[in-house]
């Protein structure tokens, strides 16, 4: 069996230089609009706020109301033990961005010229209604509370020094909270 | 003149620079498949058919983006299934293009759904394109069902030649954004920043992390917001010699191993991707040619392909009935000691039937050093032996065994 290319050399040249001039429109899309899936990207690491010495830290915890004990707090880390960790923040602004019915915004500066897509998520009452189901499920699940009637996210943002102390008292950021089988927010 | 010299360098580049001969695709291609079956584990696309669509996020551009929610769960267990199968296939060499592009295709669909809850896990990206990409290397075509079959296709240089494009392409876009947000403004120490974010913050307190922490050197972080920078830019640039590619992989391995063991960011999956371009001619000059012959004459049996595809399947079946509703990934971060100790990889079934303790991740990383370090020694000794530089048998003709 002899090694040779089976493409010949011209279409192999086009094909490298389609896919680079590929690889750079996608990452022009990228840095313009929104990451596509697939795309040839790593993550950059670059979210994260400095300011005079301190960075901001940001710490998610579900209170749960039931009919049957007190307030239960919990991480939200702890809370969406059936998700990859990774994903938990962003779980939780969807969740935010559904039950404030807000749209998100994808902007596209081109110049002068600024162009605006929103983008808001579909829901109806079954699909809000199978939500509490599952909601439901993972409180009975993960925290043993049996009738559940409230289940509120609240967001923290706290400040860490260099050595890690922490700056004053964390304050509270946003908060949601669901009543649970009503389809309500509050 | 200079335009046919350009292209001749070019052409040159695209099809041999990265060439390797056909045994060490093949044993590539076990190997690969090997360490994904056993270290890592097939994925599991069961949890998200118990996700509900209330959380259906998908980016804008996907193939998530056409449908309304999650799929059913038959259909999670099919892909499941199916990947599982196509894996132990490709092993084997069965069909072997197809059964690539065939995987290709069920791990994005599967991805697709895994990423539509408005986050996209980069680690697997490659793990991803290697399949669709590697199936027109030609790298079934020894130790396999296909050559016993008569079906040898040829052997190519430039789909590791994109590969390798696409990897420094990867790291370019991971380092350019870092010059824009400060990580070379000598007051910033991002990197100091980050450890003092995971460590306190998040709680990522594992390894070496205790002692890194409350390092007060800046300069020693500064060194690193450096390194990490034009590591990540200069990645692309060495794409144009293999020798240089190679160097940097080297390097990529320690940047993962320290990642892993400062910062417990894990990113072991590319390991996996990296031991494609080892040299593996002198690796298989030293391994004897009857070694050879006999792995070939296990990857050439349907009866093997039918054990292990039995095997494969019976532990899916576990998994999916043991932990029916965790994630694959939350599985990882579990097996870690987090929660609980839930299995994703056949290898954490043996380790917790021994009651080993020891995160998979790191066993992973030590394997591919080991045959990071096997191909340099062998690299290496081959030079010292034999008079003749080795290389690449490029236009040979290569048979079975």
């Amino acid at each position: 069996m002899r090694e040779q290319d089976t493409l010949n050399r011209s279409r192999l040249r086009w094909l490298f230089a389609i896919i680079f001039l590929g690889l750079v429109t996608q990452w022009l899309f990228i840095s313009v609009i929104q990451e596509p899936y697939p795309a040839i990207v790593y993550p950059a690491f670059t979210a994260l706020a400095v300011h005079e010495g301190h960075i901001e830290d940001n710490r998610t915890e579900i209170v749960i109301r039931s009919k049957t004990q007190a307030p239960v707090r919990v991480d939200a880390q702890r809370f969406f033990q059936s998700l990859p960790q990774s994903f938990v923040k962003f779980v939780l602004a969807t969740i935010d961005q559904r039950t404030e019915q807000t749209a998100s915004k994808v902007r596209l500066r081109v110049g002068p010229y600024q162009f605006e897509i929103k983008k808001t998520l579909y829901q109806d009452a079954s699909m809000v209604n199978a939500f509490h189901q599952w909601l439901d499920q993972e409180i009975s699940r993960t925290l043993q509370i049996d009738e559940p009637t409230q289940l509120t996210i609240n967001l923290y943002q706290d400040q860490l020094d260099r050595a890690g102390h922490r700056l004053g008292q964390e304050k509270l950021l946003h908060s949601t909270t669901i009543d649970l089988h009503r389809g309500e927010k509050r | 003149m200079r335009r046919a010299q350009f292209l001749r360098a070019y052409d040159h580049w695209i099809t041999d620079e990265y060439r390797q001969p056909a045994q060490g695709l093949a044993c590539y291609r076990i190997l690969y498949v090997l360490l994904t079956l056993v270290f890592k584990g097939t994925p599991s696309y069961l949890w998200l058919a118990t996700m509900p669509n209330y959380l259906y996020n998908p980016p804008l551009v996907s193939l998530g983006a056409l449908f309304p929610g999650f799929p059913s769960y038959p259909f999670c267990f099919a892909l499941t299934i199916g990947v599982a199968i196509l894996y132990v296939f490709l092993l084997f060499g069965f069909r072997t293009r197809f059964t690539g592009l065939a995987l290709f295709g069920l791990l994005l669909i599967g991805n697709s759904f895994s990423y539509s809850f408005g986050k996209i896990s980069h680690d697997e990206l490659f793990a991803l394109l290697l399949p669709l990409i590697m199936s027109f290397s030609g790298w079934g075509a020894l130790y396999s069902l296909d050559a016993t079959r008569g079906r040898q296709p040829r052997t190519e240089g430039w789909p590791i030649t994109l590969l390798a494009l696409l990897l420094g392409f990867a790291m370019l876009t991971a380092g350019l954004p870092k010059i824009q947000t400060g990580w070379l403004d000598p007051s910033s120490s991002a990197v100091h920043w980050y450890m003092v974010r995971r460590y306190y913050g998040l709680h990522s307190q594992d390894y070496l992390a205790p002692l890194f922490a409350q390092l007060p050197y800046p300069f020693f972080w500064e060194a690193l917001d450096y390194g990490a920078v034009f590591f990540e830019l200069l990645f692309l640039w060495t794409v144009v010699r293999r020798r240089w590619f190679q160097g940097f992989l080297v390097l990529a391995v320690g940047f993962h191993f320290a990642n892993l063991l400062i910062l417990n960011i894990s990113f072991t999956a590319n390991l996996l991707i990296y031991l494609l371009f080892i040299d593996w001619q002198p690796v298989i000059q030293l391994v004897h040619k009857a070694n050879l012959q006999a792995l070939g004459r296990i990857f050439s049996r349907q009866s093997a392909l039918f054990s292990v595809l039995l095997l494969q399947i019976g532990f899916v079946l576990f998994r999916a009935y043991a932990y029916p509703h965790v994630t694959e990934n939350a599985l990882r971060e579990e097996a870690n000691g987090r929660y609980s100790n839930a299995i994703v990889s056949p290898l954490e079934l043996v380790l917790q039937a021994l009651r080993i303790q020891i995160d998979t991740n790191v066993l992973l990383l030590l394997a591919a050093v080991l045959v990071i370090l096997f191909a340099c020694w062998t690299a290496v000794y081959r030079r010292y032996t034999d008079e003749h530089v080795l290389p690449a048998d490029r236009h040979s003709t290569v048979g079975p065994g």
